[in-house]
């Protein structure tokens, strides 16, 4: 059988390392129940840097090594990869994930030691491509869901069909990976019982999300990508507001959080779902309902919920915690999620303007935005609403209104950046600003994305750089007196100043539902235009 | 505290201890990333290796 290396990249440089790799532990467990042999080094929990990278990949003779992880890992990605082929050169290079999927041929061009990349969801492209390397057959024409270089040409493949049973996936292999780091990191600061947490460990319930918010991007995982030929007759991907949602029986999710109090001692484990609550209504409002009452009959409901008593005071069971969204805040099923144990959730609140909520895509309005953290407060859970600044129409009445609000509901918040992420539908439309505004050169950009804490591409059509840094502090600091006096000495885009950003169509964004190709879908229905 | 830097399902065939590595970073190193997360006001840190200017001027 083929022997693997599986190498997780940095994230984050500046903060320790908090969230095991769900996707490489689950694909580490894939290869390794298809009888292949794996080892796994963890770089972003030990950062030994290039030197321990280098013995790893001389530790034995690989046959392949892999890597991947959002475009925020790019850079680690990039300069492990290097590291690997001078020091491994006999080993089959296989990237994945979201920073290769976004844009897999300018991940080909600027990585050239990846031999093979894989898009979208790999559960059933991974095996099989372990399983061509394992015989030795490096023709790649025919597996879907893969980008591999012929010449000096990078060629794409049809997209692989979603798997459609989630709970066929094995559980991720987490003893690969350093733990020990890992609890050391496990308190975070979202809610009291988190932030007392000894013991986290990250579980995933779902994947996909029905919004189609313009900054976020679904990894090629949720149906929500397909490959077409470009102008230019090159396959390419191409992102839609299809989705093909899933999520994990209320059962197995249960049986993997025992299995995790019993092996490791859990307290606390984090949904790391793209939108966690939004399986509640593409379930029909039957999953969550389900899941926290097996979560309570199966002993899992802490103590404290459970008896009424102060968290203060818990003794065992298990907290948790996810994402959720404002239009789908509802006291019934907030309260059953209190009494199971939820501590927190997470708010894409973004803003309060009622015109930024409207162009936004995210199906929300102002006063939805309002009384979600209300009654998710009264329900006993703790929001968390992210906010965010930057955007295309933003004006200084959308961040007055904004900052209004945050004093209203007792928000404190050093906002994100509006970022233009690759595959987002803001990428693709303001692409040529961002080439633009980098100098013509895009990887630098790439190289630069974090998690939008820090000011990369401008998509603010009436700031520059500047205000926005100066907006940020405002925002932060909840100051209209500074708001006020900023405006009175900013001179509006387009007559003192030029616009940064101009938006344009894109092929690689389609602005409509696509139904991306699942298992068991009919050949007649899939929008591939792809060999087989 | 785990040993191995790499873990796996079989025996590699040059193991890597943690013993065997730098174990920890050097105290400059935890000084510079502690200095750089909370910089401000009179939180200022300078680089000890890039000091690019060579007196001419």
């Amino acid at each position: 059988m083929a022997k693997i290396l599986i190498i997780n990249p940095v994230i984050r440089e500046d903060d320790e390392p908090k969230h095991i790799p769900y996707g490489l532990a689950l694909l580490a467990s894939i290869a390794m129940g298809q009888g292949h042999l794996v080892q796994v080094y963890d770089e972003n929990a030990w950062r030994k840097g290039d030197e321990v990278i280098a013995k790893v990949c001389q530790a034995d003779c690989w046959d392949a090594i892999a890597t991947g992880g959002l475009t925020t890992t790019y850079r680690s990605i990039k300069k492990i990869l290097n590291i690997c082929k001078a020091n491994a050169p006999e080993a089959f290079v296989i990237a994945g994930g979201g920073f290769f999927t976004s844009m897999p041929h300018e991940m080909m061009r600027w990585i050239p030691e990846i031999d093979l990349g894989v898009i979208g969801e790999a559960f059933v492209t991974w095996p099989e491509v372990l399983g061509k390397i394992d015989s030795k057959d490096f023709d790649f024409s025919r597996t879907l869901g893969v980008c591999y270089r012929e010449g000096n040409e990078t060629v794409l493949t049809g997209v692989r069909p979603n798997i459609k049973d989630l709970d066929r996936l094995p559980y991720p292999a987490w003893d690969l990976f350093p733990l020990d780091i890992y609890f050391r990191n496990s308190a975070l600061s979202l809610s009291e019982v988190a932030f007392r947490s000894k013991r986290r460990m990250d579980i995933m319930g779902s994947l996909g999300c029905g919004m189609v918010c313009k900054f976020c991007w679904h990894l090629g995982t949720t149906g929500d990508m397909i490959v077409d030929e470009n102008d230019e007759g090159k396959k390419d991907v191409r992102f839609t507001y299809g989705r093909n949602i899933r999520y994990f029986s209320p059962r197995y999710i249960v049986e993997m959080v025992k299995t995790l109090v019993r092996k490791y001692g859990v307290d606390f484990v984090y949904f790391i779902d793209e939108n966690f609550m939004t399986m509640d209504m593409a379930s029909g409002r039957t999953w969550l309902k389900e899941l926290c009452e097996c979560w309570i009959k199966e002993g899992l409901q802490p103590m404290s919920r459970r008896q009424g008593l102060p968290d203060e005071e818990n003794e065992g069971g298990v907290f948790w915690s996810g994402t959720s969204h404002a239009g789908l805040a509802y006291r019934d099923i907030l309260d059953l999620m209190y009494r199971a144990g939820c501590a927190s959730l997470v708010y894409g609140t973004e803003s309060f303007d009622p015109e930024i909520l409207k162009n936004l895509g995210k199906g929300v309005n102002q006063r939805q935005n309002i009384d979600a953290l209300k009654t998710c407060m009264d329900s006993g859970i703790v929001p968390i609403p992210n906010i965010m600044i930057g955007f295309p129409e933003e004006t200084f009445k959308s961040i007055r209104t904004t900052i209004e609000w945050m004093i209203k509901l007792g928000i404190h918040s050093k906002p994100h950046f509006a970022t233009p992420y690759p595959g987002s539908e803001w990428y693709y439309t303001y692409k040529d600003s961002i080439i633009e505004q980098y100098n013509g050169d895009l990887e630098a950009f790439i190289k630069e994305l974090g998690d939008a804490m820090k000011l990369t591409a401008v998509i603010s059509h009436n700031f520059s750089p500047l205000q926005l840094l100066g907006l940020q502090q405002i925002v932060m600091q909840r100051d209209l007196r500074l708001l006020d006096l900023a405006e009175k000495h900013w001179g509006e885009a387009g007559t003192l100043t030029k616009t940064i950003a101009e938006p344009r169509n894109s092929f690689n964004i389609i602005k409509r539902k696509i139904q991306a190709p699942i298992e068991g879908q009919k050949e007649r229905n899939n929008p591939n235009h792809v060999n087989r | 505290m785990e040993d191995n830097l790499l873990k796996g399902n079989f025996e590699v065939k040059k193991p890597i201890k943690l013993g065997d590595q730098e174990k920890e970073k050097s105290v400059g190193e935890e000084l510079k990333k502690r200095a750089l997360g909370t910089l401000g006001g009179s939180m200022v840190y300078m680089e000890r290796k890039h000091f690019t200017w060579d007196g001419d001027e």
